[in-house]
């Protein structure tokens, strides 16, 4: 039997289909609906079921025997697990984990932002114009998805790391089609769920040093003051170990993984009077992180 | 590749409108009469002016309440302060005490302002017609609701604009107003100022339309907010139907314009998304022409190619940053 899931985000819309012949197959298609644009014409309901077809047809499909199932924005929350991902959701001026709803602050006197109400379909592009939202809580593997991150760029990594404020060690992933979300009928088949890995996040307030022993047994010793960020490359699939001496974050010692970002140090203080500081530095941030991506 | 469609224009039939008197009348329309905009189905007599005289008043001698008189004629005194009728009315007093002057009722008429057919009457109040609208979309519009004149001014240039407020409508209050591509801030205080029924742009500033709402003025904006221009389809319908009675529809982001019975809405289904391919009519969204409109000029396995409407430049575009436009 062949199966046919969809998430219906805010921005745009996911699919996932599987038969018992082929792969997975993952589609995103970059609309959604906006009841601003189109209530005098058609229904959500309408419109969803226009782009079910569409992603019937793109599949090939037979739409005897299709096992279809929705997922709503309203119900997402349900359809996040319980294991040991931590799925932090960037859709349209919102966040959703397992902890819940988060908003993103915006100032809808602005031209650009009051646009997204109405063409909810346009991507945030210039994410930094935005303060830093909701502190999360996130557990150890963080994997990063939603309207977002379909297009990645610089400015938006740096907005993915502004959301982690708790101290810690994380791994770091990035979903760009929702798989996570869509994947219980690759559950059922055994299929495993694979997010890219951006790295590993040392989130570490404050002055901080850390030993980074890779497995060739090269080391790397790293000293920053508080409200810095840096990233020292680490291929993806490599194992390193960390030693890291902080002012919040004690001393710890464990293994890491590398990823698009490498090891990411972030010492800076990301909520509270400390935190205005930042903004003056982002634009330093964002052009390490393109360095970064380039050596890629 | 298949992009949404935005329906800027859409003929409605089977619209219901209700039209009732101000005070209760006669009727004299039937169930199943078809009926034109400027019709007479009905009519009461109305005072439209009415001055509040308080209770320190004092009766002209000779004069007594309820004695109809003429405009000019002295009717009494607050203190030292003559009252002079300033329109023919007439003298009453409330059972409190107030004296109040009111003008002689006059017939006011009911008339449909749409084609339709009569399908119900509530007699001696209103009548509901069965009519059918071309309905332009707004993208954002402020909440009320207005009916009445369309006035509609050249695109062209925001001084012009101006220039018609302030020359050329003697009476814009009531009127539903559409003042060009993007709204000024000084159309827009201008227009509070003559008690505009409502104004209709291509776009505004989110600050505009904020203020709009605080100064209680209908607002409808067809393209989006910022600096965009009106559709060239949604300017070149309203210019047709310039000075038509027309309906503001703000909580349901629409504006209606009556149309002559027979006018039939088209058989095809709505199309929700649309194929791109060369021709269609385009809305984009990229930072060197956010909010434009063209028309797709050539499409590629990656990319789509958008002519804009000024005809010189083409631009590279990708979905989400494109909407069809029907």
């Amino acid at each position: 039997m062949s199966k046919l899931y969809v998430y219906f985000g805010v921005s745009a819309t996911y699919s996932l289909y599987v038969d018992k012949d082929s792969k997975p197959k993952f589609d995103v298609f970059r609309y959604a609906y906006s009841h601003q644009l189109y209530r005098n014409h058609f229904s959500e309901e309408e419109f969803n079921q226009e782009v079910v077809n569409l992603f019937i047809k793109k599949y090939k499909a037979k739409e005897t025997g299709l096992e279809k199932q929705f997922i709503y924005q309203s119900k997402l929350q349900d359809n996040l697990g319980k294991d040991s991902w931590f799925p932090i959701i960037v859709n349209h001026l919102n966040i959703t984990t397992r902890q819940g709803n988060y908003v993103i602050p915006a100032d809808f006197s602005t031209d650009y932002i009051s646009n997204l109400s109405i063409f909810n379909d346009i991507p945030l592009d210039n994410v930094s114009e935005f303060g830093v939202p909701m502190p999360l809580k996130p557990s150890k593997d963080i994997v990063f998805m939603g309207d977002l991150v379909i297009k990645m760029d610089p400015s938006k990594y740096l907005f993915l790391l502004d959301l982690i404020s708790t101290v810690g060690i994380y791994s770091i992933n990035l979903d760009q089609k929702c798989e996570y979300i869509l994947r219980k009928p690759l559950v059922d088949m055994k299929f495993p769920y694979t997010a890219v890995s951006l790295g590993t996040l040392v989130n570490s307030p404050g002055p901080t040093s850390c030993l980074i022993e890779t497995s060739v047994g090269t080391k790397q010793l790293v000293e920053l003051k508080e409200n810095d960020l840096v990233f020292i490359p680490l291929e993806n699939m490599s194992v390193a170990r960390i030693v890291v001496k902080g002012q919040s974050i004690g001393s710890v010692d464990t293994k890491i993984r590398g990823g698009v970002l490498g090891v990411v140090i972030d010492t800076r203080y990301k909520s509270g009077k400390n935190s205005r500081a930042l903004v003056k530095s982002r634009a330093v941030f964002i052009s390490r992180i393109k360095e970064g991506l380039s050596k890629i | 590749m298949y992009i949404p469609v935005i329906t800027k224009i859409k003929i409605t039939n089977g619209i219901l409108v209700e039209r009732d008197l101000p005070k209760p009348g006669e009727i004299t329309t039937a169930v199943g009469d078809k009926v034109e905009p400027s019709q007479k189905i009905g009519s009461t007599k109305v005072s439209y002016k009415i001055i509040n005289l308080g209770n320190k008043f004092r009766l002209k001698r000779g004069l007594s309440f309820g004695n109809t008189v003429s405009k000019g004629a002295v009717l009494g005194s607050t203190g030292i302060k003559k009252f002079k009728a300033p329109f023919k009315g007439i003298l009453y007093k409330n059972d409190l005490g107030s004296c109040y002057f009111k003008s002689v009722s006059q017939d006011y008429w009911l008339l449909p302002g749409v084609w339709g057919e009569i399908v119900d009457i509530k007699e001696g109040i209103s009548v509901l017609l069965k009519t059918q609208t071309k309905d332009m979309q707004f993208v954002a519009s402020t909440p009320g609701f207005v009916s009445g004149e369309l006035i509609v001014f050249p695109n062209p240039s925001e001084l012009l604009e101006m220039e018609y407020l302030n020359r050329y409508l003697k009476f814009a209050s009531g009127k539903i107003i559409y003042v060009g591509d993007c709204l000024s801030p000084m159309v827009l205080e201008r227009a509070a100022a003559l008690n505009v029924g409502a104004l209709l742009v291509g776009s505004a500033s989110a600050h505009m339309f904020d203020e709009a709402k605080r100064l209680k003025i209908n607002l409808g904006i067809f393209s989006g907010f910022g600096d965009m221009k009106t559709p060239s389809s949604v300017y070149f319908e309203l210019n047709e139907v310039s000075h038509r009675y027309v309906f503001f529809y703000g909580d349901k982001g629409k504006l209606s314009i009556p149309l002559p019975v027979g006018t039939e809405e088209p058989k095809t289904k709505r199309k929700v998304l649309k194929f791109v391919k060369k021709g269609i009519d385009v809305q984009i969204f990229i930072s060197k022409a956010y909010g434009s409109y063209g028309i797709v000029d050539r499409v590629t396995k990656s990319s789509i190619f958008v002519r804009l409407e000024n005809g010189e430049d083409i631009v590279e575009v990708l979905p989400p940053y494109i909407f069809a436009i029907e």
